[in-house]
């Protein structure tokens, strides 16, 4: 009876924590000198020994299949996971990045992050909207997303992230930064949107900008211009506001006329008139829970990631729906959530 | 237990509403526009891996598509420059983002045909236009740079300075393919009236022609057979045309001043509704109709309306809407009668008069086509209010005699004009009766 409470009790503590690891014991992601009976053992990565005493890199230890109670989100399968027509109907297993499974075969349908796939053989390490990396696209620090931007390398970036008390996160710290993107903000969905619903998601953050120029390195879509920086920087083609030259991030729908199209978001893709949709995700300015529905009061802002899966899906371009086969093939267009007349 | 129900019976509600949703996505007005249709929608030989109809064959979200590390700075992000405002005639294909597809070559896959409105609904299938760029390019057109000035300065609404000027008219996201219903083409109008920019206008009980003046609406003859659009035989009271004067006359009506670049002068301003009566008023062609008599030729003459006076007319039954080989957008062919008109002679318009109208050579064959005796000064059997009966001395008005030196129509037959002309020449001829 003690053991079951003590499962309980841990239980507990790993569903209410975020990133931050506690009631793993020690062993289970470090070694102390890569070595085990004279060998490794078999859940260990093969080509340590890894930085921090770990027994695994980043893709070693986040390579596997979400079943909704793992403690560890999976951004990679060994097979081809569930993905359904947007990511998040009831069948799926995969998280609110996707999953870089699809990258492996086709460099368009996910980041090509060295270690999962090869150099992106159309863009090489140039960023569509960027300047040239200079090496591959790696998970973090200097040439990746997570981590301390500031710091070279995967471990070094991240050191003491996992073992952050993450219980507010305002983004002092690689740590308390929203899923260890250094400085954004947000909330973090216990499971990482295994299976998304209207209450229980992600609340990614956005500002309402007033120029192209402005940047808050706390939302989401910034986090994506420090490669893509045209996407957001350059994007108006004159006073900000429409016509855009490219599509806007960082922009509340609440701008728009209020008997526009955009006004009856989320369209088909949620369950009522002003439902957040978790197909066609919007951010808000205030991140401090879920929200099940909009008020165009800055909390229908437009990001990258309305659109896009930060890891991988099974479309081009990481689109959270198949967008280049509609209308031929599909009559899933995440677009009119927003573009609600264009359906 | 009892705490995971709630879960399970919202995740079970959402999913069920999920699918219900999933049933319930409709084809919207974009997917049964003409470009959004995935059978016959927009396919950009650039773009291949899209689906038929899909946006990116206009539109980059990132304005990176062709060549990703190029940058375009299109307004819409449009694969391509909306419009060249520097452009005032003699139209390329780079001037307008439409032409692309729209003009020959085409990125469209395989290419689009466009033929004039003559062709289309009129049924004279010789030579003229096979592309709206090519229409475009004839010897009168609509002045795209004029449009654009007039639209963002007077449809500010939803016509900005980054706006393509055929966005005046048509709503791309909207348009249906008309082209393919000629003999019923008002469900599947291609305009939009500037003043509900977001919606079809033609498609609507309301919006035809049989509803812009009630039972005064007789459809021309076809150039092979029935009337128009499309030779239908059945339907000649225009409750199968979009309502095009209620369109144009959006813009081209008395309170707007529109400058034409290509004539140098603003435009006449077209009274189409007005009912002042002889005087006017009002064009006689429009709600004004003529009053006391007028000679027409079938389908008028005889016209299943059951009437033979009062008949309004479509600005389409007479004019192009993108462009034309004769003047004034005239078509190259009217109520079924080829009409060529040369503005050299002093009669050319009458060209375009007699296809409706009976002239000398209709009340007697040994007079010569394109003669106006009877209608201005009597003398035919029919004519039962000529305007300058018995005239005294036809040197007077004619400059000599009046065979070899015909007055030039357009000093008189001219939207809203009257016989004013002669109040300089020989003013107790003057009637003061609206003349078109």
């Amino acid at each position: 009876m003690f053991g079951l409470f003590i499962l309980l009790f841990l239980f507990g503590l790993t569903t209410s924590v975020k990133a931050g690891i506690v009631g793993i014991p020690c062993a289970q992601c470090h070694t102390m000198h890569y070595s085990q009976g004279g060998g490794i053992l078999t859940e260990w990565g093969t080509t340590g020994p890894y930085k921090a005493l770990v027994t695994k890199d980043c893709i070693g230890c986040h390579t596997g299949t979400n079943t909704g109670a793992n403690k560890t989100p999976y951004v990679l399968s060994v097979d081809a996971p569930a993905y359904g027509e947007t990511g998040t109907e009831s069948t799926t297993n995969t998280l609110a990045g996707g999953n870089f499974y699809w990258v492996q075969t086709e460099d368009s349908k996910g980041h090509n992050v060295e270690g999962i796939a090869g150099i992106d053989q159309t863009w090489n390490n140039i960023p569509p909207g960027g300047s040239d990396l200079g090496q591959q696209l790696t998970c973090a620090g200097r040439y990746g997303c997570h981590g301390d931007p500031n710091i070279e390398g995967n471990f070094e970036s991240l050191l003491g992230a996992h073992h952050t008390k993450d219980s507010v996160i305002d983004g002092s710290s690689v740590g308390k930064s929203y899923r260890f993107l250094y400085q954004v903000l947000g909330y973090e969905d216990d499971d990482w949107e295994y299976r998304p619903t209207a209450t229980e998601h992600n609340q990614y953050r956005g500002i309402d900008r007033s120029s192209d120029t402005e940047k808050d390195p706390s939302t989401i879509s910034a986090l994506c211009a420090r490669c893509h920086g045209d996407y957001h920087q350059d994007i108006s083609s004159g006073a900000w506001g429409s016509p855009w030259l490219r599509h806007p991030t960082d922009y509340d729908l609440g701008n728009t006329a209020l008997g526009s199209e955009y006004r009856n978001y989320p369209g088909n893709y949620g369950s009522a008139p002003g439902a957040y949709s978790v197909i066609a995700p919007v951010a808000s300015e205030d991140v401090s829970a879920p929200k099940s529905t909009v008020n165009f009061q800055n909390d229908t802002i437009v990001t990258c990631i309305s659109c896009h899966r930060a890891h991988g899906t099974p479309y081009p371009r990481l689109l959270r729906w198949n967008y280049f086969g509609w209308p031929g093939t599909t009559e899933v267009n995440g677009c009119h959530a927003c573009h609600t007349t264009k359906d | 237990m009892l705490a995971t129900l709630p879960k399970i019976k919202l995740v079970f509600i959402l999913g069920l509403v999920f699918c219900l949703h999933g049933s319930l996505v409709w084809g919207g007005s974009f997917l049964l526009s003409a470009h959004g249709n995935k059978d016959i929608g927009v396919k950009n030989i650039n773009y291949q891996a899209y689906s038929r109809g899909n946006c990116a064959h206009c539109h980059q979200q990132h304005s990176t598509q062709k060549d990703p590390l190029v940058l375009n700075n299109n307004p819409f992000a449009l694969f391509a420059s909306n419009f060249d405002t520097s452009s005032t005639t003699g139209y390329q294909q780079e001037d307008d983002f439409c032409f692309y597809c729209h003009g020959n070559p085409s990125v469209q896959e395989g290419g689009i045909t466009n033929y004039d409105y003559a062709r289309t609904f009129g049924g004279y299938t010789v030579n003229g236009p096979t592309t709206i760029l090519e229409a475009f390019q004839q010897n009168s057109f609509h002045n795209l740079y004029d449009i654009w000035t007039f639209a963002k300065n007077t449809f500010s609404s939803f016509f900005t300075p980054y706006s393509n000027p055929c966005v005046a008219c048509h709503n791309p996201h909207l348009v249906r393919r008309i082209k393919a219903n000629v003999t019923d083409p008002a469900p599947y109008t291609v305009v939009s009236l500037p003043t509900d920019h977001g919606s079809l206008w033609g498609d609507e009980n309301g919006e035809r022609m049989s509803d812009f003046d009630p039972g005064k609406y007789q459809a021309p003859k076809h150039y092979q057979s029935g009337y128009e659009p499309g030779g239908n035989a059945a339907v000649w009271d225009g409750s199968n045309l979009p309502d095009y004067a209620t369109f144009c006359t959006a813009c081209h009506n008395p309170v707007n001043t529109i400058y034409s670049t290509t004539l140098g002068r603003n435009l006449i301003k077209i009274e189409w509704v007005d009912q002042g009566g002889e005087s006017g008023p009002g064009d006689k062609h429009g709600k004004n109709s003529a009053t006391e008599d007028v000679e027409l030729k079938s389908p008028y003459a005889d016209s299943n309306l059951g009437i033979s006076l009062g008949f309004t007319t479509s600005c389409t039954d007479c004019h192009e809407p993108h462009g034309s080989p004769n003047p004034f957008l005239i078509r190259r062919e009217v109520n079924g009668v080829v009409v060529n008109i040369d503005l050299s002679q002093k009669n050319g318009i009458g060209w375009l008069c007699r296809a409706c109208h009976m002239d000398d050579h209709d009340f007697d064959p040994d007079i010569p086509e394109n003669s106006w005796h009877h209608v201005h000064h009597g003398g035919g059997p029919l004519i039962e209010d000529p305007p300058y009966p018995s005239p005294v001395r036809c040197g007077w008005c004619h400059g000599g005699p009046p065979g070899a030196n015909p007055i030039p129509c357009l000093n008189c037959h001219q939207h809203g004009l009257d016989d004013s002309w002669l109040q300089d020449v020989y003013s107790t001829y003057y009637t003061g009766r609206r003349c078109f």
